[in-house]
């Protein structure tokens, strides 16, 4: 086929070709041709991941069952406790986690890219997700909305080396910035030698960086140690959410998009 | 010829399909094989530098625009990893055997991935040689495996070890 062509040439091409794509790559044609393959390549994507899931969500289905009868009866019991808490919960006014509707999706693959951790899921704008939308399990945050398809969104999780999340430690109220550690671990950096910090002690969202409401749970200290500058600690985070295993996710859609 | 363009073009959806579907079963601590990779390196040892060129291209393409990372990183690392090896590989009258396959497609997989995350740390705090030791070797050691077990299974094997064993004197 490229017999008359010095060697090269085909090769010179397509990498023209590619760099053409980069430098184009935040470009409303390029952005409308990824959503459109995005949406495609679901439509077979999704029977292959429901099938493989399939021994999994049955399985998860028998325990939340049972999980559900326990917790009936203790719901039962706790009766009246719980209309206290009720009681006191509105006097607190928890009016900022009220404010947020969550906007269920499904895992539907990973992203095919090794070195990116994001996954892609069933929901897009028609669902009324949009970009930065926070996106969490009930065990914790898994990431936020990167890009939004018709029908499906990319997901940028926690793992993703080019996300930071503002982090804060729930004791000690020391503001960091949570980043990935690879290997699924996080670190939080940033906090000064002097903060008081144990291992075992719960990270959440501060909601400082405007992306992620507060009060979310990221995950668990599992290691403190001295950074080798001398004023920061270097802290490892074991993500709570388990970021390998996603299958039903909530996006949370912020109040001025909720309407 | 065309009907081996459209087959070839079916497993390449194929393959994208259960880089997608099948990387969480796949995954090992964070570390994810590039099915895609393995696709591509097969296609160049069967068919020469061109295919590799072209296959590279149309898959990276395809991962780069499904994923969140820029869009033709990928297709640019894949073909021309796929070319010049195939190009190197061309000019020897030598045969590969399993072991050489897993070698070379580890090493193909190693400058692949480094050449990306080059681009993926960007703008990142997270240092070049952590990345490297943390997810760009296992990830390449995962992707030669991957490679490796596909050819001896049963219906992996006949084409492309045959491919590999037979290819001598192939025209690139």
């Amino acid at each position: 086929m490229f017999g008359k062509i010095k060697p090269y040439v085909p090769w010179l091409a397509t990498s023209l070709l590619a760099m053409g794509f980069i430098f184009s790559n935040q470009s409303p044609q390029i952005n409308t041709l990824r959503q459109n393959l995005t949406d495609l390549i679901l439509i077979g994507a999704h029977p292959v991941n429901s099938i493989l899931n399939a021994p999994r969500v049955w399985n998860e289905n028998t325990r939340m069952r049972e999980q559900l009868a326990v917790m009936s009866m203790k719901i039962a019991r706790l009766g009246d406790s719980g209309t206290e808490a009720l009681r006191l919960r509105r006097m607190m006014n928890f009016r900022e986690r009220s404010s947020f509707k969550l906007i269920t999706a499904e895992a539907i693959g990973m992203n095919p890219d090794p070195g990116i951790r994001s996954v892609l899921i069933n929901a897009g704008s028609v669902d009324s997700v949009r970009v930065n939308d926070a996106v969490i399990v009930p065990t914790g945050v898994v990431g936020r909305i990167y890009r939004v398809g018709r029908r499906s969104s990319a997901v940028q999780l926690l793992l993703d080396p080019n996300l930071g999340v503002a982090g804060r430690i729930a004791n000690s109220y020391d503001d960091g910035i949570i980043h990935s550690a690879g290997m699924r671990k996080l670190r939080l950096d940033g906090i000064p030698t002097s903060a008081t910090i144990e291992v075992g002690d719960s990270v959440i969202t501060s909601g400082l960086g405007g992306v992620f409401p507060q009060g979310l749970l990221i995950g668990y200290v599992n290691k403190i140690s001295l950074n080798p500058n001398r004023w920061l600690l270097d802290i490892a985070v074991e993500p709570s959410a388990d970021l390998g295993r996603l299958m039903e996710l909530f996006i949370i859609q912020k109040a001025d998009s909720a309407d | 010829m065309l009907i081996e363009i459209v087959k070839t073009f079916i497993y390449g959806v194929i393959v994208l399909i259960a880089q997608i579907g099948l990387s969480p079963l796949l995954e090992i601590s964070g570390v994810k094989p590039d099915l895609l990779m393995i696709f591509v390196m097969l296609l160049m040892v069967r068919n020469g530098a061109y295919a590799g060129l072209i296959a590279g291209f149309m898959a990276g393409i395809a991962q780069d625009l499904i994923s969140i990372g820029i869009t033709g990183v990928l297709a640019l690392a894949k073909s021309t990893i796929a070319f010049w090896l195939g190009r190197l590989l061309g000019g020897q009258d030598t045969s590969l055997k399993p072991t050489g396959w897993f070698l070379l497609l580890s090493l193909a997989s190693l400058v692949h991935n480094f050449f990306v995350s080059l681009f993926l740390l960007q703008g990142s705090d997270i240092g070049l040689f952590e990345y490297l030791i943390k997810n760009v070797i296992p990830s390449s050691l995962y992707t030669g495996i991957i490679g490796y077990i596909w050819i001896l299974l049963p219906f992996g094997r006949k084409k492309p070890e045959e491919r590999l064993l037979s290819r001598t004197r192939r025209d690139i």
